[in-house]
């Protein structure tokens, strides 16, 4: 039986990705994360399908980029092919290709129907700061009911309050905390911002030596489920977020 | 060794990080173990003295990185200039300039080497030896100093930066520069020879010039009184060097792939070098000689193995004139096939306009028109023959013709103001050119052709003359002139069809003043450099008044420099270099110029323009002529 071909963009086959993103490229955008993805994915020979149009271009989708300065145990990408190919083979493939810093984690097939839908299913991410005494720094900034911070984006400033946005800091030790957060397209808070926070509200003007990871990215696999799973769980990784949102 | 720590802190406070951490793919980091004979690697700092996104863009930078590290015993390393927000950044920080790959400070390196491409990168280069921490100039330097080395296209004068350098290479570095730094080596890793006695037999390396070892002495009216060896064994004129064999040249096959988006992101093949044409405001037309071409065969090889090791889906073709490429019509079936069916771009950038190279564009981009450019350079045919530029009316008017009726709108000319003879007329000839064209747009129209609403962009630069090209002796036209001749155009281009843009760079004056300057400009540089200049070909950054006031402070003069005749016998300050095209050439080459007299380019024909001697096998026509030279005067003895 042939596979259901997608006409508009020859997709027949739509590989999920978990990658860590560490090194070099953790400073650069996520237009330049993008174009270094696609050129390793053509390094490895994967068939990948592409867009249409006059500027045809591989067809990819991160489920959420980690901005500039944030490395990542959790970045997520959805990748279109347009011939079927062994998922494993294919991961081993592309991690031969990858440039320093970044590797393959794991890898799983979605439906083809689902190629665009990772970036609206995304709900919370976690992270973990790092430097020495982040904690008793931290902690008190959750206090407030206010963190209004100017976030800047697209051009313009504006508030925002980011204190909402916080569910949950555990501290696991003097120089290293847990974050919770909510992500995703519609309410999201970006990492740098609690960067701010710190510099605005606890007055530390070291805040920038901070090093920041994401750790795990948690979506809402379906409407009405109640609970958030990770897009691939590793080895060990069994829990879930209980959710009774959206 | 020490390393240059980047902090988060340092990489969040600046506006593109990426620029300055490395670890690209295909990126090369020696480690710091011995070579095979038992002593340490030679450090050698590529610098580029512009951003990242420029530096990496550069063919001869990617071309240098792999002919060094190739060596067993050398290790080279990347520098970029760091934007403003990285240099303010690095001061406060107290962190010395560093290299990508090991992050080591500048003046740890053994060897400095810039690759110059511009004049108004000159300043740059100053900044970076400061922020390296290296002494500026070669006289201060002593034992323990890096030696401080430049190549590229304007070293053929060097002179306003040559107290600077300790040697500067004067040709293709593919051949020179292993060779200098293997003798670099016997002083600063094996002890062997002092920096006097390094330099001294530098000197001797055919294309390396060693600046302190010329003395410069000038006549009361600024004009040069001699130039002179200082020392025995040292030639009186540094002869040019060249790759006879492009097809056995090294070329990096693992090309660095960038982090970040950068000016020319793509894949180079460099189809030949030099130009079988003598224009005669071209400098690069001269310096390059003489042509030499690589195969198809090698550049279909180049281009499979450059897609598969950095996963580009885009590959440019470069040289001077891509349509004098010997065999264009094999070339492009052969790059063809290499690319088969994959998604991947190719461009090809200085065609002439036929009806090969319409078929060639409408073969690359299946889907997109992109533009289409002519560079008619002047706009009246006697104008055109000045300058050697051998295009007729009838060709191009037929070109644009083939254009339009291709599906085209029009095209982007170029043309250059202030050439040499310009009159009112000649200037005039540009719009007469545009309406022409646009005459034919109706005409066809009027035939019952369906074609796109004509649009036809004008462009205009101003000429500077170059050093080694038969304009060599000829004043620039003065700002007055040009403001004139600016003003005749834009009067007469204001059809709605036709969009007209010109670029008043101050600039241009700046670097008019360094192209044909001499060794006093030097410390007009360094002064320029005490008073902060640093990304001087940024326009934002570009003040011509600060370089007014320093050249005053010191006794100088912009107009001796830019706006002066020099007489044929005049010694001029780059007479130290010898490109293999004779002086006496260049000055027939005027001599016609002036008479609006045609040259034939290079290929069925050969003006003996000096070059036969320097490369007699590669050039073939040349060395037919020497041949026959010397039979009849073997037969007259
Ligand atoms: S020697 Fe003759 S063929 Fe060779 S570059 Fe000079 S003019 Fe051209």
């Amino acid at each position: 039986m042939t596979p259901p071909v997608d006409p508009s963009n020859n997709r027949v086959q739509v590989l999920r990705f978990r990658l860590v993103w560490g090194g070099p490229l953790v400073w650069v955008a996520h237009l330049d994360r993008m174009r270094a993805l696609e050129r390793a994915i053509l390094r490895a020979g994967l068939p990948v399908a592409f867009s249409q149009g006059y500027n045809p271009r591989p067809q990819l989708v991160f489920a959420l980029p980690s901005g500039v300065g944030v490395s990542s145990r959790a970045e997520y990408v959805d990748v279109s092919l347009g011939r079927e190919v062994d998922a494993e083979q294919a991961a081993q493939a592309l991690n031969s290709s990858l440039p320093k810093g970044i590797e393959v984690l794991g890898v799983t097939e979605i439906p083809v129907e689902l190629a665009t839908h990772v970036m609206s299913q995304v709900r919370i991410s976690d992270y973990v700061l790092q430097r020495s005494g982040i904690s008793s720094r931290f902690l008190p900034l959750l206090e407030r009911e206010d963190l209004t911070v100017m976030k800047f984006s697209k051009g313009k400033e504006r508030p925002l309050n980011i204190r909402p946005l916080i569910l949950e800091v555990r501290a696991e030790s003097e120089d290293r905390l847990l974050l919770r957060r909510l992500a995703g397209s519609r309410e999201n808070l970006r990492p740098d911002l609690l960067l701010l926070a710190l510099r605005q509200f606890a007055g530390d003007t070291e805040a920038d030596e901070t090093s920041i990871e994401r750790r795990d990215l948690w979506i809402l696999p379906e409407k009405g489920a109640r609970a958030l799973v990770r897009p691939i769980a590793l080895a060990g990784e069994t829990e879930e977020i209980v959710w009774d949102g959206e | 060794m020490s390393q240059v720590e980047l902090t988060a802190a340092l990489l969040r406070s600046v506006a593109l990080p990426g620029r300055y951490v490395g670890g690209e793919l295909n990126e090369i980091v020696k480690p710091d173990e011995n070579a095979a004979d038992g002593h340490r690697l030679l450090r050698f700092a590529l610098c580029f003295p512009d951003t990242y996104e420029i530096g990496m863009s550069n063919l001869a930078m990617r071309i240098l990185y792999d002919v060094v590290n190739r060596e067993e015993e050398l290790a080279g390393e990347r520098v970029f200039a760091p934007w403003t927000d990285m240099v303010e950044a690095m001061q406060k920080h107290d962190l010395p300039l560093f290299s990508l790959e090991s992050k080591r400070p500048l003046d740890e390196f053994d060897c400095v080497g810039f690759t110059l491409s511009y004049e108004l990168s000159y300043s740059a280069v100053l900044a970076l030896l400061k922020l390296g921490r290296i002494p500026l100039r070669t006289a201060q330097r002593g034992e323990s100093d890096p030696i401080v080395i430049a190549g590229g296209p304007v070293t053929y004068n060097i002179e306003p930066m040559a107290p600077f350098f300790d040697v500067v290479q004067i040709g293709e570095s593919e051949e020179i520069l292993p060779e200098l730094l293997h003798l670099l080596r016997e002083h600063r890793v094996k002890g062997n020879l002092s920096r006097a006695e390094f330099l001294l037999q530098a000197a001797q390396i055919e294309g390396c010039y060693v600046p302190s070892l010329y003395d410069v002495s000038y006549l009361e009216d600024g004009r040069i009184a001699a130039i002179t060896p200082l020392a025995e064994g040292v030639p009186s004129q540094v002869k040019k060097r060249i790759v006879a064999d492009l097809d056995a040249a090294p070329f990096p096959e693992k090309p660095l792939v960038p982090n970040i988006g950068i000016v020319h992101d793509r894949i180079s093949l460099e189809l030949f070098r030099g130009c079988p044409r003598g224009c005669r405001f071209c400098q690069a037309g001269q310096i390059y000689r003489p042509v030499r071409e690589r195969s198809p065969e090698q550049l279909a090889i180049q281009l499979k193995q450059l897609l598969a090791n950095s996963g580009y889906d885009e590959a440019g073709l470069l040289s001077l004139s891509t349509s004098d490429y010997s065999r264009l019509p094999e070339l492009m079936d052969t790059l063809f096939s290499v690319i088969g069916e994959d998604k991947i771009n190719l461009s090809v950038p200085s065609l002439r306009i036929d009806q090969f190279s319409l078929e060639l564009m409408e073969r690359i981009s299946r889907t997109r028109k992109s533009g289409l450019t002519f560079a008619p350079e002047a706009g009246s045919q006697r104008l055109r023959d000045v300058i050697n530029k051998g295009i007729d009316e009838t060709e191009i008017l037929e070109g644009m013709e083939k254009a339009f009726l291709g599906g085209y709108a029009g095209a982007k000319l170029y043309f250059m103001l202030g050439l040499p003879t310009e009159t009112d007329e000649d200037v005039a000839g540009i719009p007469d050119l545009v309406y022409k064209m646009l005459g034919i747009h109706r005409r066809l129209k009027d035939e019952g052709h369906r074609l796109r609403k004509p649009e036809i962009t004008v462009s205009t630069a101003l000429f500077i003359p170059k050093p080694f090209t038969p304009f060599q002796w000829v004043p620039q036209a003065t700002q007055s002139s040009l403001n004139h001749k600016v003003s005749i155009l834009r009067d007469r281009l204001k059809s709605r069809a036709v969009k007209y843009n010109w670029h008043d760079q101050e600039t241009s004056l700046w670097e008019a003043v360094l192209t044909r300057g001499d060794r006093r400009l030097a410390d007009v540089l360094e002064a320029g450099l005490d008073a902060g200049i640093y990304l001087n070909s940024w326009e934002e950054f570009f003040d011509l008044e600060i370089w007014r006031e320093l050249m005053e402070r010191f006794g100088l003069d912009l107009d001796f420099y830019v706006y002066r005749e020099r007489d044929r016998d005049e010694i001029l300050p780059w007479d130290v270099i010898d490109i293999g095209v004779k002086k006496e050439f260049l000055w027939r080459e005027y001599e016609k110029a002036i008479r609006a007299e045609l040259t034939m380019p290079c290929g069925d024909f050969c003006s003996f323009c000096g070059v036969q001697h320097l490369a007699a096998p590669i050039c073939v026509q040349g060395a037919q002529a020497v041949r026959a030279s010397k039979k009849q005067e073997g037969a007259s003895l």
